[in-house]
């Protein structure tokens, strides 16, 4: 896939003033079947990152590296087939499932959908259960945050940054 | 080459020295007060401007950081938090700031903060923008009515989303109309700041750090830069005058001390030469250059009445012979003539005449001439009293005594003893006739102390005519000029008075 130093980080929506306390958006069942567009890492928390790293990298490790006892792990990124497209362009997404990333250790979907052009975000375990409540940065409103903070690297709620040439 | 000393020669003309001293002095003093007075404020101001600049630089770039990492990513919530907010209102004297960049997607982001309501804003937000949201969310409302239920929970959110962003869009155009216009960023050319004194803001440029590329500016209340200006402008000022005004008490104290000794110089050097006492010369014990001045004047003075007084003998006798001169006769016989009146003495004039003396000088030459000049000379000299009597050399082979005498025969006596005298001298000279020796012929004239009346030169008249007539009865004779010549006398006192 092209672009293979972009890592795809993809929230679940959490309602931000309460009203949604569980993910947005659904959980895809046939994830499986979706093409894997892009490998990355999710770093350890002894990783030490450079000074000149963005703001987006130091909030994404901040918020991620407690993951897998903060040993890291692997992140593998999909899209759903009928989005390709649309991903390579950021969009506009048509409604639907967009992506999924799942950080394979211990096992976390990170679900970003469209509805009417607006993302929403789900954090799931593999097996399909919501766990968006489990951490806060697995929170709906964790995710919106972040995607919403950073519109440089966050187009209609799918984003990419350099972090792997950070750490290249 | 022609040189023009019009003005200089006008200025003398002018002023005086002491009045040009002071002059120049006080135009010096004040353009020197005036350049250091002028010097120190730039100095003070600029200082404190850039102190004041670098206070600025350093309580921004706390929040330079953050702005430039919100930058890079285009990031408008970041830079909007609460702390954020609190960090800006923080820092003292901010009034407003921008941030223009290019994100690391090269996208612009450009922002503004302003103290009035401590918010942030995107200055690009526009209200096409808010058209499109609504458009957006109308068509949600209308997909509410007939969604499934499963469904309505997303569009609900999504509504929230669309509103939300809505009314931020909104807020933003709001606050830019509102604020926007306030403040302009100005012309900073290659300088880091802009001051404007007249509305008492400072603006400063200070670039994004780390890989984004822009610049923050913001503007700064400055109106503590100009209580100092007026501050510093006033203290120098004050400084200034106290250091114009003791000036010029010390440039009058010095100029009347360097003048002063000079005008009491001049005013020794006024009359006759002879009338300086050097002694009483002023300023001669100072140890300055004046005191110089007046020892080396006091010298000079010194040395001209030395030389006067030399010039003044030499010129009391003649040279030649040794006897008075015809100058000493002028000043001297009318002395004695007073002198013999005062003491109630004879007063003699007796003119005496070398006999053919001009055959003697052409017979013998000058030179012979002069010495028998000298021998006549001594000849008189030695027949006179020296203290009543003087020989004078009158003029060529002529010369006169004038005595003062108890008696008019000791006058006559006197007379004829010089011509004697100069006769026992036996000077020969062929060509004095019969005689053959070098002969003199002798007029006298006198007075009583009685007469009062009679002048020298009368007497000299009167003496010279009894000259003549000795030198017509033969020479080598005296003739005493008599009574009867009271009409020449006459003659000679109203030509005197005339």
């Amino acid at each position: 896939m092209e672009r293979p130093f972009f890592v795809l980080v993809f929230g679940v929506l959490a309602p931000v003033t309460g009203s949604f306390a569980s993910s947005l958006a659904s959980y895809p069942s046939d994830w499986k079947r979706w093409p894997m567009v892009n490998e990355t890492v999710n770093v350890g928390r002894d990783v030490k990152l450079p000074e000149s790293a963005s703001l987006f990298v130091q909030r994404t490790v901040a918020r991620y590296s407690w993951i897998n006892d903060g040993r890291g792990t692997a992140v593998h990124v999909y899209v759903h087939p009928d989005k390709l497209e649309q991903y390579k362009t950021h969009g506009p997404y048509t409604d639907g499932p967009t992506a999924i990333a799942i950080f394979q250790e211990p096992g976390i979907m990170f679900v970003t959908e469209h509805y009417a052009g607006i993302p929403l975000y789900g954090t799931y375990d593999l097996q399909g259960a919501d766990i968006s409540r489990q951490h806060p940065s697995f929170e709906v409103k964790a995710c919106m945050a972040c995607h919403e903070q950073f519109q440089d690297i966050c187009v209609n709620g799918t984003c990419g940054d350099r972090v792997n040439a950070a750490f290249r | 080459m022609i040189v023009s000393t019009q003005p200089s020669d006008n200025m003398r003309r002018r002023f005086s020295l002491s009045q040009l001293l002071f002059i120049t002095h006080t135009v010096l003093v004040l353009w020197l007060v005036g350049s250091f007075s002028y010097t120190r404020y730039m100095s003070e101001w600029s200082s404190e401007v850039e102190a004041e600049v670098r206070l600025a630089n350093a309580s921004m770039h706390s929040i330079v950081k953050e702005l430039s990492f919100a930058a890079g990513g285009r990031n408008y919530n970041h830079v909007a938090t609460p702390e954020a907010l609190n960090s800006y209102k923080e820092i003292q004297n901010l009034f407003y700031f921008e941030v223009d960049a290019l994100s690391q997607n090269n996208n612009d982001y450009k922002i503004a903060w302003i103290k009035d309501v401590n918010d942030v804003w995107n200055i690009d937000a526009s209200l096409e923008n808010s058209d499109t949201l609504e458009s957006q969310i109308r068509t949600l409302k209308s997909k509410l009515d007939t969604s499934l239920e499963s469904e309505r929970f997303k569009i609900n959110y999504a509504l929230e989303r669309l509103i939300d962003k809505q009314e931020l869009l909104i807020n933003h155009v709001r606050l830019e109309n509102l604020f926007g216009n306030i403040y302009y960023q100005p012309e900073f050319g290659g300088n880091a700041y802009v001051l404007n004194t007249d509305s008492c803001l400072l603006y400063i440029k200070i670039p994004l750090i780390g890989s984004t590329e822009g610049y923050v500016w913001a503007v700064f209340d400055a109106s503590n830069l100009t209580e100092f200006k007026i501050d510093t402008l006033k203290l120098v000022a004050r400084e200034a005058l106290v250091a114009i005004l003791f000036s010029l008490a010390l440039i009058f104290w010095a100029s009347r001390r360097i003048i002063q000794p000079i005008h009491r110089l001049a005013q020794s050097m006024e009359g006759d030469i002879d009338s300086i006492d050097v002694e009483s010369i002023p300023e001669r014990d100072r140890s300055d250059e004046l005191g110089q001045l007046a020892q080396r004047y006091a010298s000079l003075i010194k040395r001209i009445q030395n030389q006067m007084l030399g010039l003044r003998r030499q010129s009391l006798f003649d040279v030649l012979t040794g006897v008075y001169s015809r100058f000493a006769y002028e000043t001297q016989a009318i002395l004695a003539l007073e002198n013999a009146r005062n003491n109630e003495r004879w007063f003699g004039v007796i003119v005496i005449d070398i006999d053919n003396f001009k055959a003697y000088n052409d017979h013998f030459g000058h030179s012979v001439g002069d010495e028998a000049l000298q021998a006549v000379a001594k000849a008189l000299r030695a027949s006179i009293n020296p203290h009543s009597d003087k020989v004078y050399r009158y003029g060529g082979e002529e010369f006169v005594v004038v005595c003062e005498k108890s008696s008019s025969t000791s006058i006559t006596m006197l007379a004829e003893l010089l011509r004697k005298n100069v006769w026992l001298r036996k000077l020969p000279h062929p060509s004095n006739k019969d005689l053959g020796y070098v002969t003199c012929s002798v007029g006298v004239s006198m007075i009583e102390s009685t007469d009062k009346e009679t002048s020298l030169k009368a007497l000299f008249k009167k003496a010279d005519f009894a000259l003549y007539q000795a030198k017509d009865n033969g020479r080598n004779q005296v003739i005493t000029a008599p009574a009867t010549m009271c009409n020449i006398i006459k003659s000679c006192a109203s030509e005197e008075v005339e």
